[in-house]
Formats: structure tokens, sequence, C-alpha cells
């Protein structure tokens, strides 16, 4: 199997600086002195004296560390799950809102929030229902589309029908239920602000899990862009493989979404820029266009919650000010038809 | 999802709850009526409203719509509630106010439902529906409302009383609404050091101090951490952290109790995390010292 070990650890050294960077960043000064000092102390490596603000310990260790690692989380789930549809759909438009898989997650978050506000059960139930959504959605547009046996394009056509479906309901379920519409909102607008670690415990293994089932059926993803009699003539069961890659890139995307809301673009642009500079092959894409969404976030968020200091912006506006114009850069430059 | 979509709603929501309306209307002739008990307003009357024209009403309105809680609460409690024949659906006092037809949100207005009810005046406090009132013939009084300041309650009190003939009840109602501001001054010692506060309206929104909740913790001698913001914003949890807040009033206190980020913080050490027994706050029409001596009792163990 060709792994692209050389860039993939080159990926992960920058996204692993650009981590620990994040984390010297932001509205309250704390200098990397201090941010070492604290690590250290709280890893229990050596003895040191205590010479700084309590407050600097939370900021460091429960503000700043989970909320870079949950960006990077996402970035990394929904890079991968944009580029496994752009495979399974053989389209170069394709990301995690074409199944109506978001759109369906936040249907589902928002029946909750409105049905269970005053619920404690709240935050345990957003997740759940996120996912819930998610794999409804995707289950029904998979079914109507096979059920006609039709093109690609039916898959997408039936994704978007859904999505439409989803996001009308969500509206009126907004408009018409409660005035104070602004934690689904921003949950809707996407974000960090709310990252804790008990999240990254939740969403860390789905993400990991099927990451790793990404990479290793990846050179699938290479055969399924052959018809389908071609691949089916080299022995493969088409069927079965798009029904893992839909499931899989489904979970990822709705872990992703359950926290951090819906961060449009990454999914969309990461693969592509990635696919400009290393070709279409997906055994690269894969893990490439992962590392590189995971970049795209956490660079994102840095700026979100520092550039207003000390207000926040919603992060899926940078996403697409950050990625759009490269991605329109990368388009002009280059003519690759690898799809 | 649209982006602008969603801020505009959200835009909205942020001047519908919290700001609702306290309008700048010009009331220059009220004052030399003052001293002439039981003198009815003379129609025809002029009201300047936001856009710096005069609406000029003839008569003593009989039917009106009313798309804002604080104007319905004013009018209510001047004893002219009986004549709104519509209203929005936010509406939540007083009780009486529930029987009203609803015509409209924070969103949108139902026209054909509002010309059905004939009124002689409509008033808004959002100028999207202006154009679309106008053009169907109606009486339309737009009176913007992110203005901010107390005095502005009491104008508004006035105008509706000067517009529906009971100057006597809106004076006297305007005063007391002084009175009670003036009470709630004079029981706050301003030499104290001010306790740091944070109004978490969900989700770490705050309000700045150039709006009317600023204007309210200015009043109570509390210092509002989010100093910094311009009107309505998402305060960073770094920054929360940082000022360290005494007080934290929040709709939602599990926010904060629940995250261990936010341990430190001495409002959560010490158990200071409360939520507004009511939604006084709100609505800046005659309950709204109501709500800032709720604020204010959560606040001041003596109060």
């Amino acid at each position: 199997m060709i792994f692209p070990w050389k860039y993939t650890l080159l990926g992960l050294i920058s996204l692993c600086s650009i981590m620990i960077i994040s984390i010297g960043i932001g509205p309250v000064y704390i200098s990397s002195f201090e941010i070492l000092q604290i690590v250290t102390y709280k890893l229990q490596i050596i003895e040191i004296e205590k010479s700084w603000p309590q407050s600097f310990e939370s900021i460091i260790l429960n503000i700043r560390m989970p909320r870079v690692l949950l960006a990077a989380i996402v970035g990394l789930a929904l890079s991968i799950s944009g580029a496994s549809y752009q495979a399974l759909f053989k389209n170069p438009l394709a990301d995690p809102y074409l199944l109506g898989i978001a759109s369906g997650a936040a249907l589902a978050v928002t029946i909750v929030m409105t049905q269970f506000e005053n619920s404690s059960l709240i935050t345990n139930l957003i997740p759940i229902s996120a996912f819930s959504g998610a794999i409804i959605c995707v289950t029904a547009t998979y079914y109507i589309s096979t059920k006609q046996h039709g093109p690609t394009n039916t898959l997408i056509l039936s994704g978007i029908a859904i999505a439409s479906i989803t996001q009308a309901c969500t509206s009126f379920l907004m408009l018409y239920s409660n005035p104070d519409l602004r934690p689904l909102l921003s949950w809707i607008l996407g974000g960090f602000a709310s990252a804790q670690w008990d999240q990254i415990l939740i969403v860390g293994p789905y993400v990991l899990i099927s990451t790793i089932i990404s990479i290793s059926i990846s050179k699938y993803f290479n055969l399924i862009q052959l018809n389908q009699e071609h691949s089916q003539q080299l022995g493969l069961n088409t069927q079965k493989i798009k029904l893992i890659i839909v499931i899989n890139s489904s979970i990822n995307t709705a872990a992703a979404v359950s926290f951090a809301g819906i961060i449009g673009f990454v999914g969309l642009i990461c693969p592509h820029i990635i696919r400009n500079i290393f070709g279409g092959d997906y055994r690269n894409l894969i893990p490439l266009s992962g590392i590189f969404g995971a970049i795209l976030l956490v660079l994102s968020d840095t700026i979100s919650r520092t550039i207003l200091n000390p207000v926040e912006i919603p992060v899926g506006i940078l996403t697409a000010l950050f990625g759009g114009p490269f991605f329109l850069y990368l388009l002009a430059k280059t003519k690759n038809k690898n799809y | 999802m649209n982006k602008n979509f969603i801020i505009t709603i959200m835009f909205l929501i942020a001047v519908f709850t919290i700001s609702c309306n306290i309008s700048n209307a010009n009331i220059n002739d009220l004052n030399s009526n003052q001293n002439q008990e039981n003198n009815p307003t003379k129609y025809p009357i002029d009201i300047l409203n936001s856009n710096g024209e005069n609406v000029r009403i003839y008569e003593k309105p009989e039917k009106m719509i009313i798309l804002d809680s604080a104007a319905v609460e004013i009018l209510f409690a001047i004893g002219q509630g009986d004549k709104i024949v519509g209203t929005h659906s936010f509406v939540t006092h007083p009780e009486q106010a529930k029987q009203i037809p609803k015509v409209g949100d924070a969103f949108s207005i139902n026209i054909e439902k509002i010309i059905e009810q004939e009124p002689d005046l409509v008033y808004i406090f959002f100028e999207k529906f202006a154009d679309d009132l106008n053009k169907n013939q109606l009486k339309v009084l737009y009176i913007k409302t992110l203005e901010n300041n107390f005095s502005n309650i009491s104008d508004q009190i006035l105008m509706w009383g000067k517009i529906t003939g009971n100057k006597d009840s809106a004076i006297k109602l305007s005063e007391k609404f002084h009175n009670q501001i003036e009470n709630i001054k004079s029981k706050i010692d301003y030499q104290a050091k001010s306790p740091k506060i944070f109004i978490d309206t969900t989700d770490l929104w705050t309000s700045g101090p150039n709006t009317l909740m600023g204007e309210v913790l200015e009043l109570l001698n509390l210092y509002n951490i989010a100093h910094d913001v311009s009107g309505y914003a998402q305060l960073n949890p770094e920054i929360i952290i940082d000022r360290n807040p005494d007080f934290i009033i929040t709709p939602n206190p599990n926010t904060f109790k629940n995250n261990p980020a936010f341990k430190e913080i001495s409002a959560v050490k010490n158990n200071k995390i409360f939520t507004l027994p009511s939604d006084a706050l709100s609505v800046p029409g005659p309950r709204f010292t109501d709500g800032i001596n709720e604020l204010a009792s959560l606040i001041y163990p003596e109060w």
C-alpha cells in the first residue's frame, strides 16, 4: 500500500506546531514561559513553584487547549468526509452538506433545543440528536437514489431535496417557537467558544475510528472513480463500498457538527486544494486533506477569537474568507482534471 | 443556510428582546399642559417619527395595532389597553394582552390581518415594515428603538398619553417611573466598590455599556466586565475568566456551573450565578423598574 509517509509526517509536524502556537495566542496575554511552566506543572515532569495566577491555568488548560484540539478534530473530520463524498459522487462539488447530512443534524438539534429548552439534559441530547438526524437524512437520501438505479446525479439531487426540506423545517421551528433563539443561532453559525474536554472525549473516538477506516479503504476510492461496470469487472462490490463510505463519512460529519455547529466550506475546499497540489490519488488525498482541514480550522479559530478582542466572531465566516480566495487562486492557476 | 439571513435574524432578536423600544419622540408641548388638569388633547397632533417626519393624528385613535411589547404595557398602564386591536406574538404582559389578536412577530407581519382590523394607527419599532403598511393607506408611527436611556422610557409614556388623550395618567405614570428610578438611586452607595458583573443573555452574548442594560448596571453601581463591548456581542470565555466577575446573571446557570474552565471565577466559587425571575428587564415599559429591583435584590442582600 502506497501511503504518503513523507508528506503526512510533514503535515502532522506543521499541524502540531500551529496548534502549539495557537495555544499561545489569545485575547488574554500569557507569556510562552508561563505556558511552559503551567504545562510542566500539570504534567508533573519536574517540581516547580506555582508563580502564575490560577486564571491562567484555567485559560490554558480548559479553554485554549480543548478549543484548539476540537478545531483540529472538526477540521479533520469535515475535510475527510468532504473528500470521501467527492470520490463517491465523482463530483467536485460534493461536500458534507450535499446529502442533507449537516441540515439533518441541524434540524434534529433544533427540535431538541426548542422542545427541551429548559431541560438539564440538553447538552447530552444535542450530540445524540445530531447523530440521529444526520443518519436518518443520509439513509433517506441514499435509499431514494438507489431505488432509482439512476446516475450519481440522482443521489445529489435527492440530497439537495432532503436538505431543502430539513432547512425549511428548521427555519419554521426557529421562527415560531421561542423568541430567544440565540443559542440555536450561534450553534448554526458554528464555532468553538464552548469547547470542553468532555466534548473531545465524546467526539474524538468516532472521528479517529472513521478516519482510520477512510484511510484504509482509500485505494477503493480510486477504483470507484471508474464506471460501475469496470470496477465490478475488477471484482469490487461497488454498492457495498459506497455504503461503507456513506455511513463512515456521515458519522464523521455528525461528530463534527454536534459540538462545533455548521462550519461550511472546509469539506469542500480542503480536498480541492490538496488535489491541486498533490494530484487526484485518494491514497494521498484522504490523509493529506484531513491534515490540511485541521490546520485551516485551527488557524481560522485562532483568528476568530483574537481579531475583535474581546468579542468572538463566527468561525464559519473566517473559513470562507480564508479558504475562498486561496481556492480561487488555485482554480485560476491550475487546470488539473483529476476528479 | 444563508449566513446573511441568520445574521439579520440575530440582529433582529438582539434589537427585539433586549432593547425593545426606547423612543426619541418629540414631546415639546407637554410641559405647558402639565398644570391644566383634565385638559384633553387638542387634535390634530403631530408626532415626530424616527425618519424625522411629522405624523399627524387627526383624532383620538380607537383601533390601534401595536407591534411592540413595551408600548402595549404602557397603553394598558394608562388605561388605553382596550384600544389595541392587534399586536405581535411575543407580548406577554399584562394578562389581558394575551386576548388581543396577534398580527405578526419580529420577523414578519400579516398585512392582510392588519388591514382587516381597520386600525387608525399602526405602531412599529422597525422600519422594515413601514413601506408595506404605508402602501396600504395605513397611518404608521415608526419610532426607532436603539436609543438607550431611562428618560426615553418616560418620553414614550408621555407620547402615548398625548396620542390617546390621556395626558394626566401618562404624566402620573411617568412621574412614578421617574420616582422609582430616583428611589433606586437613593438606595445605592456610589462610593462603595462596584461589584463586577457579567450579564449573559445566552451563549456568552452580552450587552455593552452603550445599551439600556449597560445603563441599568451603571445605576446599580455594578462594573460591567463587558465594558469594551459595543452593543451586543459574544464575549470570549478567556476574557470572562480573566476579568473574574463577582456575579453572573444568566438564563442557563449550567453553562457556568458545568464547565470546568469557569470553576475559578469568583461568581462560580461563591455560587453567585443567578437567573432573573421575570422578563421585566427586557421590556422597557412600566415594569422596567421592577426588573431593576429584581436585579438589585439578587446582588444586594439587604435590598
